[in-house]
């Protein structure tokens, strides 16, 4: 009898636990302020903002183990940053807080923050962006995220014994040819093999390296059509929580492209060149038929035969004609 | 061993009748015992008794009448002893019936076992080159692209034995006439690995045991043996080598052998018991007693170098203590000989094959290399420092740095964003604004629907995928064919397998053109070749077409159509980079017939 109810006990136990395993949402938010400013009109960081508050204390109440934490990816002024939690762990001068009063506590005290770094990010940004440059990138942001993730999910539980699942959200506004494609992948992969999903939300143009990065970690890839519905993409689409990815049929609605970009001219590219030593792909093949990520040398006589243009007996119809110019 | 010899008499002298098979030439000899009788030895070579007649054995006279030929060769001469003891005499007659049956046999089929004996000695005498040598041989063909492309019969085999290789040969070869050697080339790799597939022998087996002396009636034993079998048998028992290389010269070839398979030495090789009433044979016996480790130790020394130190296995048998006075594999005090021979002429055998092994870590089982590994004292060792190769991503600053240098376009909106955007963060943030009813109402419904409508399809795409995955695994046997199931597509099987043929032809051909295409030679032959398939690509457009027209219901038409799509697409690209290359080789001809026609002038 006792053996019975044990187990009867422990699976009912077994099955509590699964759900109650709480999470991290890591959000990348890309702050790139040139690409912001192609925004104009359609939707400002502000709004953005809003619904990600939204978003962030939706997923705060779901599990009082839940955690969050928030990245800026690029701005002129500083490169990727966390918004929340602060790793210096800061005092600022006590700020006007912008929000209603009658905010929950918990949310008042994360939202706060990630207003005010983002406040500071803005207010540090220069007003004339000659001789500037953009500093930081999405990819550089999403292994910072990976590495607080991979620190809260692998290494805190091993002392604390608290497990925690984790997934990403990158909100991206830009567009590839500003990114870098091996950091990129450089995270995809490594995101794959943590086993954390990278959910994307995309405003702007679209974007092959977000929706491989999403396939291969079985994310959600979003391309936002309607920005006044934002907080509906954001807590339903983007919302599933990682316990319930294997056994969901994913909104993803991305026509997966899989083609991967030059390393010299930063092109997306459909049939081009691949070093033999390093495996980077050219769209061209590079000066002085060395490769430039490796400095191996090609071969020259490969390369000759690779510039050659290809020889042909021209075709019937014009060969003709041809022959009727040369008789007369 | 001694010569068999007994008393006899010869033209009613007494003597002894002596059978020298250990001399060169081999005779029956005759001596008077009496050396002050002046009758002279008779000596009579082996190989040129003819025939033997003796009386039969239950007369009272004893006699033997040995019919040869002298040197001369010309006129047949008889020699009659008689004997006085009848054990004597079946002795001799015994050898001496021998002798004649085994020349009977090599001389009535000369042509064929002699050339097979010489060819087995010419290669046995030197089997290690030899044997090094076919390798090389067989590697140059496997390396040598040419030859596999010409071997029609290695090519015929590879078709039989893989099926679908021989439906696309068969719709691209023999349907659509493109060059065999064409479709070979870009399938050097297959022809290869079939080619050292085809080359892999049979690891070394104990060769005597399956040599099976037959015996006939006419006191003959008979033996087929192979020239491989020879050659196997000197490699495993070397002494059988040595006895080869001391006798051969002086023993006929054929007689070696006929001498050998019926010897006492092939018997305690094979492992079989011998006993001293088996047949004497004077030229093999005395190998029996050599030592047939003689020379094993070098071998031995060759193959292995283990540290005495840590071989364990050898540290454990030469240990005297551990084995007593029984220096055997039987370990017991009072054992027959003759058996413990056997034992160890069998382990003897099998050391021996396995050293003839060539490769042999391929031979090894995890289990072994696991032991190895432990043997190893690693702490000894010298850490092994993991090498990599360092790659530096130099350009891709100067590429960001390119990407992200500000456009002057955007510079002044710039400005003003920003601004708008300090402006917006200082003023209080209304987060129930998100949900705002007559603003955002309308848009968050219209997204919901969206998602639903999204989830909806992909639950459609998920259970198709699932049906193919279900269709794939009852499939399994049969696999590669049938990777998609046509159901999933509304399409019949064998509506299915066209597409796929025609399919697989298409890939086939554009395969063949982009390779000339690239490959920049300008000889004729193969200009002509390219162009050519330049055709064949255009004809597979059409092929793809025929195909899709044949699907009446436009459902499926669309659904084959979307299927062929990326066909011919690529097909298409095929055609408009010939046609590229060929306006551009038109333009240089125009500028140089034009620069010719100039220059005259």
């Amino acid at each position: 009898m006792d053996a019975i109810a044990d187990r009867a006990f422990q699976e009912k136990q077994h099955n509590v636990s699964q759900d109650e395993t709480p999470s991290l949402l890591a959000v990348v938010i890309d702050t790139n302020p040139l690409e912001w400013t192609k925004l104009k009109g359609v939707i400002c960081l502000k709004e953005l903002c809003k619904s990600v508050l939204v978003l962030l204390n939706a997923h705060l109440s779901l599990n009082s183990g839940n955690r969050v934490a928030v990245l800026t990816s690029s701005s002129l002024n500083s490169g990727p940053k966390f918004l929340y939690p602060d790793p210096n762990d800061k005092t600022y001068e006590k700020r006007e807080s912008l929000l209603s009063s009658d905010i929950h506590r918990q949310f008042k005290f994360v939202d706060q923050k990630i207003i005010q770094e983002l406040q500071i990010l803005l207010d540090n940004e220069p007003l004339n962006p000659e001789n500037q440059e953009l500093k930081g990138s999405i990819a550089g942001a999403m292994s910072m995220a990976l590495s607080y993730i991979n620190r809260l999910t692998n290494i805190e539980p091993e002392s604390t014994g608290n497990t925690l699942r984790a997934k990403m959200l990158v909100i991206s506004i830009s567009d590839d040819s500003t990114q870098q494609y091996v950091p990129f992948m450089n995270c995809i992969f490594s995101a794959q093999k943590m086993k954390v999903s990278i959910d994307v939300c995309k405003m702007g143009p679209d974007s092959s390296f977000l929706q491989q990065a999403s396939d291969v970690t079985n994310g959600v890839y979003m391309l936002i059509k309607n920005v006044h519905g934002l907080i509906q993409y954001l807590t339903t689409a983007l919302f599933i929580d990682p316990s319930l990815r294997p056994i969901m049929v994913l909104p993803t609605n991305s026509d997966l492209d899989f083609r991967a970009s030059c390393f010299v001219t930063n092109k997306v590219i459909d049939i081009g060149y691949v070093c033999s030593v390093c495996l980077c792909i050219f769209s061209i093949i590079p000066r002085n038929n060395v490769c430039p990520t490796c400095q191996s040398k090609f071969d020259d006589a490969v390369v000759k035969k690779l510039r050659q243009k290809p020889i042909v007996i021209p075709l019937q119809k014009k060969k003709k004609l041809e022959d009727g110019v040369q008789r007369t | 061993m001694s010569n068999v010899s007994g008393a006899a008499s010869h033209k009613k002298k007494n003597g002894m009748l002596t059978v020298l098979e250990d001399q060169e030439p081999s005779i029956l000899q005759w001596s008077a015992i009496d050396p002050s009788v002046a009758v002279p030895l008779v000596k009579i070579r082996l190989d040129f008794i003819t025939s033997l007649r003796a009386t039969n054995p239950n007369s009272n006279q004893m006699m033997i009448k040995v019919l040869y030929k002298d040197s001369s060769g010309a006129d047949e001469k008889t020699a009659l002893f008689s004997f006085t003891n009848r054990s004597v005499m079946d002795n001799i007659q015994r050898t001496l019936q021998q002798v004649v049956a085994r020349k009977k046999a090599s001389s009535s089929t000369p042509g064929a076992t002699t050339t097979k004996d010489t060819d087995a000695a010419s290669s046995a005498a030197t089997p290690s080159s030899q044997v090094n040598s076919t390798d090389k041989e067989d590697l140059s063909t496997f390396l040598d692209s040419d030859k596999l492309l010409k071997d029609h019969k290695l090519q015929q085999k590879l078709l039989v034995d893989n099926k679908t290789l021989m439906i696309t040969f068969k719709e691209a070869v023999m349907s659509n006439g493109l060059d065999p050697e064409e479709f070979w080339k870009t399938r050097l790799h297959l022809l290869r690995s079939y080619a050292v597939q085809q080359a892999q022998k049979r690891g070394p087996y104990n060769v005597l045991s399956t040599i099976k002396p037959v015996a006939s009636s006419d006191n003959k034993v008979n033996v087929t043996v192979t020239r491989e079998k020879i050659q196997s048998i000197f490699e495993q028992y070397p002494i059988v080598r040595k006895a080869y290389d001391e006798n051969v010269p002086r023993l006929n070839e054929g007689e070696f052998w006929s001498r050998f398979f019926s010897s006492r030495l092939f018997r305690q090789l094979r492992g079989e018991p011998t006993s001293s009433y088996d047949r004497a044979d004077v030229v093999l016996d005395k190998y029996l007693y050599m030592d047939p480790n003689a020379d094993e130790h070098t071998t031995k020394e060759s193959i292995e170098h283990i540290n005495p130190l840590i071989d364990v296995q050898s540290n454990e048998q030469d240990n005297s203590v551990k084995l007593g006075n029984a220096p055997d594999v039987t370990m017991k005090v009072n054992n027959d000989n003759r058996i413990s021979g056997i034992m160890k002429n069998m382990n003897r055998l099998s050391r021996r094959m396995l050293a003839n092994i060539k490769d042999e870590n391929q031979d090894k089982t995890p289990e072994v290399e696991q032991l190895e590994e432990q043997l190893d004292l690693r702490d000894l060792e010298d850490d092994v420092e993991l090498e990599y190769n360092e790659l530096k991503l130099q350009n891709s600053k100067l590429v960001q740095n390119k990407a992200n240098r500000i456009d002057d376009r955007i510079s002044g909106d710039y400005t003003e964003s920003i601004k708008t955007s300090q402006r917006q963060f200082h003023e209080p943030f209304n987060l129930t604004d998100i949900y705002n009813p007559t603003t955002q109402r309308q848009a968050i419904f219209d997204v919901a629907k969206e998602i639903s409508q999204i989830v909806k399809q992909n639950t459609k795409q998920y259970s198709q995928g699932w049906q193919a995955a279900n269709l794939n695994f009852q499939d399994s046997k049969t696999s590669t064919i049938n990777d998609v199931g046509p159901e999933s597509l509304n399409i019949s099987t064998d509506e299915l397998e066209e597409l796929r043929l025609t399919h697989m032809t298409s890939i086939e051909f554009l395969r063949h053109f982009w390779s000339h295409l690239g490959s920049g030679s300008k000889d004729k032959q193969d200009l002509l070749t390219l162009k050519k398939l330049h055709a064949s690509v255009s004809k597979c457009i059409s092929r793809v077409e025929a195909v899709v027209d044949k699907f009446q219901d436009s459902n499926s038409k669309q659904t084959v159509h979307a299927i062929m799509q990326p066909l011919v697409i690529s097909l298409n690209k095929a055609l408009a980079e010939y046609q590229k290359a060929s306006s551009a080789m038109l333009e240089y001809q125009e500028r140089v017939h034009k620069s010719r026609t100039q220059t005259p002038v």
